[in-house]
């Protein structure tokens, strides 16, 4: 077997510009689904069982389909139900915003009930606004159990961004197989395929270890 | 001495005014089917230093935490600030508004301290006071410095609660239940999860609180502490108060065998 990496110098750009589409996808459903995670994650942990429930079974059904399934729902049938036509990659932002939402909702849930019952009694008797001491104490010390899952989630979520492919986004790995049912120099185009998911989740592990040392297990945020 | 299990006349005249700081009115509190407190009466004066005894399961704690309804008293209950009634018929229908505009009247210190690790000292003292916008930044800086300083910390104000020895959280916690100005100071333990040694430092801060006039309820096993600083002492068993006195009469004299039993049994453990 001949091992050529010059064919990089001419499929390269092509499949680079799915590169980009990947990455605009992995940012823009996490600046999306990540404040909406907060707020399922509050909602899974709120003592009216008018927020509770909802967010409860909502959670348990959207976790339970595949993302596949709910971006063929993006897709195909959401512009049945609302009457307008949505762009394939607006389609998968919004499918993986819904996913990730309760994924990431679920992180957020776990990393609040983390924080020791003592420091909620302590915000009560002292009492303090729930939104500042969410924001000054609750959060801070939920952080440290919230970044590793939700970093290794993120990690999911960008190698799960090559299905969007099936509903016609010309992101990294389906231009990747244009490319090798182009060429057929398969070894190649995935070794390279994979080297570039590898630095996006080398940055990804670098942003957690940044996070985790501004939150360190005692909950102490650095100035 | 009074030695009935309910109605507690308070045993030192009141310091400032007739009316109780702290009037609690056939308080009860179930968990379940487990009724922990019988409905309790108790009328505690401005000033007065109220020591609350008992062995494990007795109802003190409960007792402590439904002043300030960190558990929600049953209904029928009723708990009264300064003669201000906290909430209406039914305690658990208060709205967390008025709840919280209440528990700022209500200073409470915790056995495990239940400081905000994520903040330093002094940040842990001007919270409650920023919140509630006591003042401006550097006005409540500087009250909370002060109050740092009152409990001996004021070379720690910078410091997170994790570099600091169990004593030492627990007089930046006292400093942190002041910082509101409350009318009237809980305790829950305080002492108990410390090293013996750096038990005296918060009870010297509890010691001076008490000589300033703060109204207090201390639930502890610091027999010492309760006979030396406490004006009024309380033994509770089986959710109910059993014998309500003077320290001399309570932990001298007392009338019930229940409380002869425990005073015994704490004695032998110190």
């Amino acid at each position: 077997m001949d091992f050529d990496l010059s064919i990089w110098a001419v499929r390269g750009p092509y499949i680079l510009q799915g590169l980009w589409l990947t990455l605009a996808l992995v940012a823009g459903v996490l600046a999306i689904s990540t404040p909406l995670a907060l707020a399922v994650g509050l909602a899974l942990e709120a003592r009216s069982r008018w927020l509770r429930a909802p967010a409860t079974v909502l959670s348990w059904m959207v976790r339970g389909v595949p993302p596949l399934i709910i971006l063929f729902i993006a897709y195909y049938v959401l512009p049945i139900v609302l009457d307008l036509r949505l762009e394939s990659l607006t389609a998968a932002i919004a499918g993986f915003v819904v996913y990730n939402t309760f994924i990431l909702g679920e992180v957020v849930s776990a990393g609040l009930r983390a924080v020791p019952k003592g420091q909620h009694e302590a915000i009560a008797a002292a009492g303090l606004p729930m939104t500042r001491s969410l924001r000054r104490i609750v959060l801070p010390q939920a952080m440290p159990s919230i970044i590793p899952p939700y970093v290794s989630y993120s990690m999911d979520m960008v190698k799960g961004t090559a299905l969007a492919g099936a509903i016609g986004v010309t992101e990294l790995v389906t231009r990747a197989n244009q490319a090798i049912v182009a060429t057929n120099r398969p070894f190649e185009i995935l070794l390279g395929v994979a080297i570039i998911y590898g630095v996006i989740d080398a940055m990804l592990i670098a942003v957690q270890m940044w996070s985790e040392r501004r939150w360190d297990h005692q909950g102490h945020v650095s100035p | 001495m009074k030695d009935t299990c309910m109605t507690a006349n308070p045993a030192t005249p009141a310091r400032a005014h007739d009316r109780p700081m702290l009037e609690l009115v056939n308080l009860r509190k179930s968990f379940g089917n487990k009724t922990v407190l019988h409905g309790v009466d108790l009328k505690v004066p401005a000033g007065q230093v109220v020591s609350i005894i008992g062995a494990s399961g007795s109802g003190k704690s409960t007792l402590l935490r439904c002043v300030n309804h960190l558990e929600t008293p049953d209904a029928g209950s009723a708990v009264l600030i300064d003669g201000q009634r906290i909430g209406g018929p039914d305690p658990a229908r208060v709205s967390r508004r008025d709840l919280r505009r209440r528990r700022v009247e209500i200073g409470m210190v915790f056995q495990h301290f239940n400081l905000f690790p994520n903040m330093t000292a002094l940040e842990n003292v001007m919270e409650a006071p920023l919140a509630h916008r006591r003042g401006t930044r550097a006005e409540i800086r500087d009250m909370a410095a002060g109050l740092l300083d009152r409990v001996g910390l004021a070379d720690r104000m910078d410091h997170h609660p994790g570099k600091l020895s169990g004593g030492q959280q627990q007089r930046v916690a006292i400093a942190r239940a002041l910082a509101m100005t409350p009318k009237l100071m809980l305790f829950d333990e305080v002492t108990s999860a410390l090293d013996p040694e750096l038990v005296d430092d918060v009870l010297q801060v509890m010691r001076q609180l008490a000589e300033e006039g703060m109204t207090m309820l201390v639930v502890t096993h610091e027999m010492a502490f309760a006979e030396d600083v406490g004006d009024r002492v309380i033994f509770m068993a089986d959710g109910a108060i059993h014998e309500d006195g003077t320290p001399a009469e309570v932990l001298r004299n007392p009338q019930q065998a229940r409380t002869r039993s425990f005073l015994g049994r704490a004695m032998r453990a110190r």
